[in-house]
Order: structure tokens, then sequence, then C-alpha cells
């Protein structure tokens, strides 16, 4: 197991500098100076210049990525903004604030948008699916197969925004979404993100009810769970041993995806409930040309994606003892 | 709209750098789509609402303290303030943008000012100094004296050394962000190039104080309204004994009547008295509220609901920028309660549809197409009368000495005279000429192409729509040889004069430059420099806005874009809350409040 | 399919029953079936997915006959209506009538601003919209279908090299990365002074939907290839001697197409919805090009006035989706009886 861990984080590792590298280099290719966006309204040449070396764009931009690179590991100065301790992800561009600040700020959103939905979805998703599998063909089987297939095809920006129009602006149920800090009011923090949760969860649940439901029909008709319900087992324990942990290599393969997704930026769900988390933060990068920030964003939605790649593959190991870690 | 809070540069570029519209910068700028629905909201008249304001220069007396109270001002008690962003620096030297230096009004002072006289009506007077400045020298040489009793927050008296300093620190290597006006007329364009600051020991040798109290400057050319160049924010001055350099923008000593107690970056700040200000040498800040809470980081549809709901502490609240987001938009104007607490105020910036003067050579083209041009319909796209306001002139209403006329019946044709366009048209070199039309590829900009598009189609011009990235957008149209005939362009004048805006709209032709039009001609040149050369302002006031009508009714370089219009909310206990023609925003010098 | 179908045990058996309920029910002495006949006889049997693959068929005959449909209906998606013709639009430039100006003129209503007819755009949207996924989806497949092939069946260094390729392309934040770098890829074919062609931009879109999308079926037919590989038909082939060539073409290549065929009819509607997604975002088609993307876009801007106009595209994209996402299903499990849903 460690042999594995280390090897495939060596191996997260060299995919993040890959996307870090292509993404440094691909923004120079952009059209747009940052450096002038930062220069006053009227910029004399030499105050671009000088604008150019205070945001450290003066360096061949290989030597800028070595920088911005070698700052999360020991920190960086700065010509005029000074000393940056580690975990540097440097300066934002636009209000020359550190970045590290800013995605601490941000990251609770997110990470409330997607844990809350989570939760929902998981549970709601595969309790339907293990239902749906145990009554195959009755109506609850139809109705769970009919749902997760409107959950499936749907977009969040557009049942996002009827729920919106409907629970707050029609029937006033609850308050526009909002984002208030758990630590600050647990309550106001599950009810200001009510409505995207449960849009989330409309549109996540759809894979985990498909997914657990076909499983767990494989399952049951499999020869071990025959056997055993010849052999007097009661059928509790056979779905709750031997069916549902079938269905569970499935599931975390799906949760560890979604998870990465929401996390790594719910740039859609977050523009259609107007909530400031990382996914916000990434589009303003973008319009910002805020390399420094646009980095920190990407890197930090890529990482998401290739962490929990590994905690899947290792998951898979502790469900089933068949499977070998190499 | 990201105006607001971002550089500067962002006001050359309203709506340029928006992705998502609506829902992503906030909303500061004012431009929100959306609106009102319904046919049940009357058609106001916001021409004759919106009476543009007077400026004009303050005598000795004028600039004596203290400030003209607002009816019925109180003294006392905690402002709230919420808005959506912190501000950039609290270097007065890297200030530019007009949030960030309204709330410099409350830590920092520079020579001049603008006086609230009255509701619409302003004068630059002395702040620190004792007067709006005296010219000599045919209006290169500026002597300031400084009024007795003003101080630093530390109890040091504020000297003529201070202010020599605060010009000569805008050389450093750091300040990058301010306005370059009086660095550019002490040296050359190319400012950092001749003189490197002060901080190696070398001076400024056009600055002289030949006493502590009197400060001269020495400009290579005449400058008639420096004194509205002090009044930027980026002049206010900056102790020579306690500047920090960098660090400054961190810890700033204060000025003005308050001093930071606590900032928290992004979330909140707490200003308290500072001591040492004396309200009796300040004609400019009430200073009324004895501590300012100001908190960050709410969208404006937070802001309006709270403002909306005015439950508790927030009837004691306001918000300096943030605007009536476009989802409360009708709600707001429609409802009788909200009626005392909402301020409108139109946009002071220039927003126009250039003509390429090197490629539109015809006249009669230029004329026929803003005869025809869409004021209306592009209007309706971007959301309604509740929206915006029709602008007929090249100058904006808010600067001094604006004459309004109506030559292409703008306001009288607000649909466009297709019959007058037609008839300019036959008479051209080209009944059907090829317009090619660039435009920032924001979803608002492309909607308004396609209702521009259609009606010149009408009177037969055929518009080639070219969809151009929005961050190179202005570099592009900026450039001399641009390959396009016509295209948006904005110039936010820096002080309410003409001598920053046609001077610079009609000024070299050169890559990057603001002449957008390429307008060259050696009648307007003359008629520019014989204006800024004049010493009485309120005679250069009168020949801009002759000028003005001239230049649309012979040259006809450019079609006048609409004119956003802010919608905001405050408080129920806040008083004397307007929003400052010349800023566009709400200014803290009149805010109090009122006894619940 | 004319090679044999090396089906594993239990397919085989499967297609066996059903073989021979097919021949029960047609009272006839056995007849020998194609796997592909075998396919088209089960996928007709399945009523929803032949519903669903006439509500496809509509959109696909309603997107070609676009322009017949506009001239029969007497409007086009361009002209401004509300803009030109008073009383349509009110003075904050939304429609009269109720419901988004639904009349007898305009049957799905004006939109919103500048006043054109929303049914013409929805019809010519689906142009848009399927000829960008259709484009994308045949260039996904092919690269994915190469790629996987090779990879799969030499192995080795290029397998381990492109597998990596595969690992770094899946973990990018491909959202993000488009938004932000759309522009490069104009910048690059655009001189800046000269106008971005409409053509480009729907490129643009299609290399990065593209782009992003190839890795995940490249990885799943790399899986099926290897263990294809495997078995004793292509063993037999290599002991003959028959080419790499024929082995990929005569051999493997035909047991691919069925996960061939049900991956990109699933990745279709995928694909509508990420480039719908992309507009909604700001970075689709630019106007006046009719587009779904971007009417979701300023529906969403608008709904809280007139919610009409999200609707419309709303529930027939919904539509769309579920009818196409459906008959991927039924492909599937015409083609794989096994798993029943």
């Amino acid at each position: 197991m460690l042999r594995f861990l280390t090897r495939r984080s060596i191996g997260a590792l060299f995919t993040l500098l890959i996307i870090a590298v292509v993404t440094f280099f691909m923004f120079f290719a952009v059209p747009g100076d940052p450096a002038r966006l930062s220069c006053g309204k009227v910029c004399p040449p030499e105050s671009l210049v000088l604008a150019r070396h205070n945001l450290g764009l003066d360096h061949p931009i290989f030597v800028q990525f070595v920088q911005w690179l070698a700052g999360i590991f020991v920190g960086r100065d700065y010509p005029t903004l000074g000393h940056c301790p580690a975990p540097c992800l440097g300066y934002s561009f636009v209000n020359k604030e550190p970045v590290f600040a800013a995605i601490v700020d941000r990251l609770p959103v997110t990470i409330s948008l997607t844990i809350g939905s989570a939760i929902i979805f998981l549970v709601f998703g595969v309790g339907t699916g293990v239902i749906a599998g145990l009554r195959q063909g009755k109506p609850l089987d139809k109705i769970a197969s009919v749902s997760s297939l409107i959950g499936a095809s749907v977009q969040i920006y557009f049942i996002g925004t009827l729920a919106v129009y409907f629970l707050v602006f029609q029937w006033h149920v609850v308050e526009r979404p909002r984002y208030v800090p758990f630590t600050e009011n647990p309550l106001e923090w599950a009810y200001g993100l009510l409505i995207p949760w449960i849009v989330l969860a409309v549109i996540f649940t759809a894979n985990y009810t498909r997914m657990t439901r076909s499983t767990m029909v494989e399952q049951l008709s499999e020869d071990f769970v025959r056997t055993a319900r010849a052999k007097g087992m009661s059928n509790r324990t056979v779905v709750l041993r031997f069916a549902l942990r079938g269905t569970l290599i499935p599931i975390v393969t799906i949760f560890g995806i979604d998870l990465a997704t929401l996390i790594g930026g719910a740039i859609i769900t977050e523009t259609t409930f107007s909530l400031q988390g990382i996914g916000r933060l990434s589009i303003a990068a973008v319009v910002d040309s805020d390399l420094p920030m646009l980095m920190a964003t990407v890197v930090l939605a890529a990482a998401a994606i290739v962490v929990f790649n590994v905690i899947v593959d290792a998951l898979y190991a502790v469900i089933d003892p068949r499977v070998r870690l190499t | 709209m990201s105006t607001r809070t971002r550089s500067v540069l962002a006001v050359l570029a309203i709506g340029a750098l928006t992705l998502a519209t609506a829902c992503s910068k906030g909303n500061a700028g004012g431009t929100t789509a959306g609106g009102s629905p319904g046919a049940s909201a009357s058609p106001t008249n916001l021409t004759a609402l919106f009476a543009p304001p007077k400026i004009t220069i303050g005598t000795a007396d004028d600039s004596k303290g203290p400030a003209i109270p607002p009816e019925g001002v109180v003294k006392g008690g905690t402002v709230n303030m919420i808005d959506r962003d912190d501000y950039p620096h609290l270097d007065p030297g890297r200030v530019y943008d007009n949030v960030t230096a309204n709330f410099h009004l409350m830590i920092s002072r520079g020579l001049t000012g603008y006086k609230r006289v009255a509701t619409g009506e302003y004068k630059v007077v002395g702040d620190l100094a004792t007067d709006a400045g005296t010219v000599s020298d045919g209006g290169k040489t500026w002597t300031f004296t400084l009024k007795d009793g003003v101080k630093w927050q530390t109890g040091e008296p504020i000297t003529s050394a201070d202010v020599k300093w605060t010009i000569e620190r805008l050389f450093a290597d750091f300040p990058i962000e301010g306005p370059p006006y009086i660095q550019q007329w002490l040296t050359e364009e190319d400012f950092k190039k001749a003189y490197k600051g002060p901080y190696d020991g070398k001076e400024l040798s056009n600055i002289e104080t030949p006493d502590d109290k009197t400060v001269v400057f020495k400009f290579n050319e005449p400058h008639a309204d420096a004194n509205y160049a002090f009044a930027m924010t980026g002049y206010d001055i900056v102790p020579k004994a306690h500047d920090t350099k960098e660090k400054y923008d961190k810890d700033p000593v204060s000025s003005g009547p308050y001093i930071i107690a606590k900032h928290v970056l992004d979330k909140s700040m707490d200003l308290e008295r500072n001591p040492n200000w004396d309200p009796a040498t300040d004609p400019i800040r009430g200073a009324y509220p004895d501590k300012w809470h100001l908190e960050f980081g709410y969208q404006s549809l937070a802001v309006t609901d709270r403002l909306i709901a005015d439950a508790g502490d927030d009837k004691k609240t306001f918000s300096f920028y943030t605007n009536v987001a476009a989802e409360r938009t009708q709600q707001v104007l429609q409802d009788p309660a909200l009626k005392d607490r909402i301020l409108r105020q139109p946009s002071p910036y220039g927003d126009y549809y250039y003509f390429n003067l090197d490629r539109v050579k015809d006249i009669k083209i230029r004329q026929a197409i803003a005869y025809a041009w869409p004021t209306k319909q592009i209007q309706t796209v971007n959301g309604g009368p509740d929206t915006s306001v029709i602008n007929t002139t090249i100058l904006n209403p808010s600067v001094s000495g604006w004459q309004d006329y109506d030559i292409f019946g703008f306001k009288a044709h607000p649909e466009g005279d297709i019959a007058k366009a037609k008839a300019l048209l036959a008479q051209s070199s080209n009944p059907k000429p090829t317009i090619v039309y660039g435009y920032n590829n924001t979803p608002t900009q492309q909607r308004e192409t396609v209702a521009i598009k259609n009606q010149m189609a009408k009177i037969g011009v055929n518009i080639v729509a070219k969809p151009m990235d929005t961050k190179t957008w202005y570099d592009q149209t900026s450039k001399v040889d641009n390959g396009l005939d016509m295209y948006w362009g904005g110039w936010g004048a820096d002080w309410p004069t003409a001598a920053t805006v046609f001077p610079v709209i009609f000024g070299p032709v050169r890559d990057g430059g603001y002449n957008q039009s390429h307008l060259n001609d050696p009648a307007v040149t003359a008629e520019i420099k014989r204006i800024m050369g004049l010493s009485d302002a309120n005679e250069a006031n009168q020949a801009w806005a002759a000028l003005d009508k001239k230049i649309m009714e012979t040259i006809t370089p450019l079609v006048p874009a609409l004119n956003n219009l802010a919608l905001q909310l405050h408080g129920s206990l806040i008083g004397g809350a307007e929003n400052d023609p010349i800023s566009w925003v709400i200014s803290p010098n009149t805010i109090f409040l009122k006894n619940s | 399919m004319t090679s044999p179908l090396q089906a594993t045990t239990s397919e085989h058996t499967s297609d066996a029953v059903d073989a021979a309920i097919a021949v029960s029910g047609a009272g006839q002495a056995p007849v020998g079936r194609s796997p592909g006949q075998l396919m088209w006889r089960r996928f007709r049997r399945d009523k929803t997915g032949v519903i669903s693959a006439i509500i496809v068929l509509f959109f696909i005959l309603v997107a070609l006959a676009a322009p017949l449909i506009s001239a029969v209906y007497g409007k086009d998606p361009y002209t401004t209506y509300g803009l030109d013709n008073p009383g349509l639009l009110n003075q904050y430039g939304f429609p009269i009538l109720p419901n988004g100006g639904i009349s007898s003129d305009f049957w799905f209503g004006i939109e919103p601003g500048l006043g054109r007819d929303v049914f013409t755009q929805l019809v010519y949207g689906i142009r848009t919209s399927l000829l960008l996924a259709l484009a994308a989806t045949v260039a996904t497949t092919v690269i994915g279908v190469v790629i996987g092939i090779v990879i799969g069946y030499t192995g080795g260094r290029i397998d381990y090299f492109t597998g990596r390729a595969i690992d770094i392309l899946l973990s990018f934040p491909s959202t993000l990365f488009i938004i932000a770098f759309m522009p490069v890829l104009e910048n690059k074919f655009v001189a800046p002074d000269a106008e971005t062609p409409t053509w480009l931009r729907a490129f643009a879109l299609i290399f990065f939907l593209t782009f992003f999308g190839w890795p995940s079926l490249a990885r799943l037919l790399r899986g099926n290839v290897l263990s294809l590989r495997e078995r004793e038909f292509v063993e037999a082939a290599k002991v003959t001697g028959a080419s790499p060539g024929r082995i990929v073409f005569k051999e493997l290549l035909p047991n691919l197409w069925t996960p061939i065929l049900i991956q990109s009819t699933l990745l279709l509607p995928a694909l509508v919805a990420a480039e719908a997604a992309l507009s909604y975002l700001g970075v689709g088609m630019i106007e006046p090009v009719p587009d779904w993307g971007r009417m979701f876009q300023r529906g969403t801007e608008v709904y809280v006035d007139d919610i009409t106009y999200l609707i419309f595209p709303g529930v027939a994209l919904l539509i769309f989706i579920i009818a196409f996402n459906l008959l991927g299903d039924s492909i599937r499990d015409a083609f794989d009886p096994k798993i029943r849903r």
C-alpha cells in the first residue's frame, strides 16, 4: 500500500507539473497585457516597463515559471511587494494580494457546496438504487429510472434558474442562495445553500441510482449470492453483505470523479447561483489576465481530480481484497 | 461591469471585462440589463431630472472651513458602509479610480478639492491651500499657500516640504497606478525617464518651497486648470517624515478627518476620528459621524436586499458604489416606500461610437449614419430608459460649461431618421457604403451590434460586424491602422473640464492613443491650443462648448453613446446621501446619521 | 458485420436464446441471422428506443428543414421584429403580451431586448448545436478510435506514454481551460485587424471539445483491444502471418463497432450540452448565429421578468438530450441484451 501511494503520488505530482507548465506557457499566448491593466489610464512607456517589472513579467517565461514553482516551496521576494512566505502562490495581478489568501477565503464556499450536495446525492442515489434494484420492474423501479434519466439530462443553469425563479421569486419559500460561513451560523449556512444542494443532488443522484441499481441486479444474479440464499441466509444479510458490497466499487469511482469535479470549480453552478467560490474566482482570473490566480485555480482543480483518483484506487483495495495495488 | 474598482483603464472599456455579464463582477457601472417588465411603470422625463452639475472656481473665502452642512445635519454615531471590494491602494499616490478616491476623502487631503455648495453645485477650492491657487507667468507658474493649523494624524504640521515630496515620490519606480499629469507637466511625457524620485536624495528643481507654507510649481507650458489636476486623489499628500515607500500602501498616515483604527483585508475597516483634523481648516469634508464601519465582500444583490429590507442596523447602512441589482431594478423603482431612499445619477464619462476618419472620408455618409442611428433601439436592448439617458453632445453634461444641442435628432428621433439619412446618402459619394464595425465581444455588445446592423440595413448601409476579443479590443481599436470604420470608445475625464477631453480625444493620432476618430483638422487643433492657453477658466469652458458643437456640425467624427444611469439605495437613517456627479459614487462628505 | 463475433460465453448463450425466440416467434425453421440483423430485431422490439429514435429523427429533420420551416412560418431568426414594430416590446425591452409575447404571430414569443422570433431561433439553433456536436463527435470518435486501437494493439512504450498523456488530459479542468484559451486559437488564425469568421469560432469550439473528448474514448477502446488481443482468433491471424494492418482492420475493428457506436451515440448529446454550457458562459457562437447556449445565457439574465424565454430552449434541450440518451441506451441493449435496464 505504501509503495502504491508513493508511486501514485509521484505520478500525480508529475501530472500537476505538466498541467501547470502548459497553463503557464499558454497564458502568454493569450492576447492582452496584464502589465497594461495594472498601469494607470494614461500609461507612459517607462511606467509600463515598471509595471511589468513589479509583476515579475520582465523575465523570460521559463524563469518566471521557475520562480512561480519555487515560490510554492520556499516562498519568494517581489520587487515592490516584499516577501511572500511559502507556500507562495504569488500575488494577484489585480489587487496585489496573496493568491493563497484568496483561495483560502473562497474554498469554504466551494467545499460547502460540494459536501452538502454530496451527502444528499450519495444517500439518496444509493438508497433509491438499492430499492429499485430489489424491486425490478415495479412502479418504484420505473419512477426511479425515469427520474434518474431526466436528472442525468437536465442542465444546471436551466433547472437551477427555474428553482430560484419559483422557490424564491414566485413562492417565496426560501431566500436567494447565498453563503454564510458554517462557523458563523450553521443554520443560515444550510439554509443559504439549500437550493444549490438540492439542484446539484437532482442532477448527480441519477448516476448513483442507475449505477447502484444495475450493479445490484447483476450481483443478485451472481452465483455466490444464489448460494448464500440457498444456504438460507436472510434476504437482508444477502443484500447488505454481498450485493451492496459489490456496488461499492463503481460508486466509489463515480463519487471520486464527482467530488473532484465539484471541488475543482463548479464554474457553472457558482455562476448560476451567484456564489463566490473557486469557480467564480477562476473565471475572474481569466477575465482579468491574472496569471497567479489562474495558475492557482487551474492547479487546484487538477489536484482535486488527481488526488481523488489516487484515493479511489486505494479504496478499491480496501473494499475488495482481491484488488492488488501495484 | 467592472468600472468602479478596477484601474481606471477599465473605464475606457466599460463592459469590456465582463464575461458572464450581470452576475460576474457586480454591477458597479450601472449598466444593468433587465429592468422592468410590464407597462405599469410610467416613463419619467429623466432628461429634466438630471440637470448637469455646475462646477466653478471658488475664492479664498470659499476655501475656509468648515464645510457647508446638508439640511438637518446631526453629528455623531456610527455609519455602516457595505460594498463588494476593499480598496486596492491606501497610498494616495497610487489611486486613480473613483471609488478608492472617494474613500480617500476620509483619510487624506490635497492642495485643492471639490466643495459642495448645494445639490449639483460645486466649487474647486483650496483644501490644504488657502485658495485654489494663484497663476502667473501666463499659466505656467502655480503658487499655493498652506493653511494654518493643518496637521498630520501625528500632530506634526503639514508643510510645503511634504507637498514637494508628495509630487517627487510619484517619479519613483513603485507608484505606477496614479495619474501622470503634474509629473508630465513638470518634466516630459515619459516622466519616469526624466527623474527617478527623491529617495536617492535628488530633488526636482521646478517645485520650489520658499518657506514652510508656500509651494511653487513651474510647468513647461501653461495649464489653466492645474487646480483641477491637484484635486485628484493621486496628488493627495504623503508625509516626508513617514514615507515608507511601498509599505505606505498598507499603513498610511492620515491627514483627513478619520484614521484607520482596524483593517481586516477584504473584509472590513473601522475608522475613528482623527483628533488632529480641524474642521475649521476644511471646507470640503463634513465628517459628521464619529465612526465608520466599512464591510466588503457584498455582491450587489445582497446589498440591494439588505437596503430594501432596512432592518435594524441596516437603517444606518449605505453603499459607496454598489448599484441596485438588475433583478431588483423594477421593484425598487416601483415601490413608493423606497422613493425617498433612491439616488439616481447619469455617468460623468464620455462614450462614443467613433468613425475612423481615415476610412469613412465622406461626411455625408457619417452624417447619414448619425441621423439613422438607432439610439432608442440600443437603449431598449440595454434595459430601457431606466438604465441610461440619451446623450447628444461630445462633452458629458457634467463637464463645466457644457451646452446642449441635438443636431442629429438623437432625442427628437431616437429611433433614427431614416428618410433624412437616405436623402443624405443619395447625395454622397457612395449611396450603398459598407461600414466595418468593430465591437467588444461581450453578450451585451453582441446584442447591441445586431440592433445597429439591422437599422443600418434599412438605409442601405452594409455593416460588417467584427467581434473582437475583450482583452485586446482596446489595443486593436486604438491602433491607427486598425482596418475598422466604426467602433465604440470611451473616455473618462479626470476632472470636469473639457481640457482633459478634447486635447485627448482629438489630440495626437498615434498607436495606443485616445484620438480614436483620427481627427486631424488644423482648425480644430489650433482652436484647442488657443483655448488651452486661456488663463480664464470660465472663458475657456465657454469656448470648449462652442467647439463641441462646431466639431459635431462640421466634422461629425462620432455618434455619442448612451449615458449609463446609476441607481442606488441607502438605509432610512442615513442623511445627506448624494451621488456625486463628478465621481459618480456617494460622497462621504455629507453623510450623517439621522436621529431615529 | 461480416467477421465472426467472438462473444463471451454468456453473450453467446443469450444471443442464442434470443435467436431462438426470434425463430419461434416467426414460426419458421431456424435461419442464420447475422448479429447485425439480430440487433436490429431487438431494437425494433424496444418501444422506448423506437420512440426516442423518432424524436431524434424529428430534431434532425427540423434542423435540415430550418429554412423551409422559416419560409412557411413567415419569419426568420435575424429580424428584430420587436425593435422595428412598435407595440411588441415595452420601453424596458420586454414583450408586452404575457408569457414572453406568445401570439399567433410569434408562436414561442419574442426575445426580450432585440425582439427576435423565438421559434425560428430555436429551429435554427438546432442546426448550430447539431452541426457543432456532430462534427465534434465524429472527430472525437475517429481520434479516440485510432489512438485507442493503436496503443491497445502495439502496447509497450507508445501505450505507456499515451496513457500518461491521457491521464494528464483527463485531469485538466477543461471548462476553465477552454474559456481561458479560446482566444489563443483565434489569435493564431486571424490577423489582429481582420474579422473573426463564424467558421473559425465553430472550428475552435469543435477543436476544444474534441481535444478534451477523445482521451476517455481512447482509454475505453484500449481496454477492449487489450482483451481482444489475447483472443484465439487474433493469435491465429498472427500465426498465419497477417499484417498488423489486416489484424487491426479485419480482426479487431469489426469487434469494436459495438462500443464505438454506443459511445458515439452517448457522446453526441453530451457534446450538445457541453457546447450549450460554453455558450452559457460566454464563449460560444457569436451573434447573430442562432445558438441555444446563448439563449440560455440571455434567459438566465432576464428570467425574473420573462421566464418564458428560458423555458423554451430549456425544455427543447432537455427533450433532445433525453431522447438521445435513451436511444444510446436502447442501442446498447440491442447489442448487448445481457444488461437489461
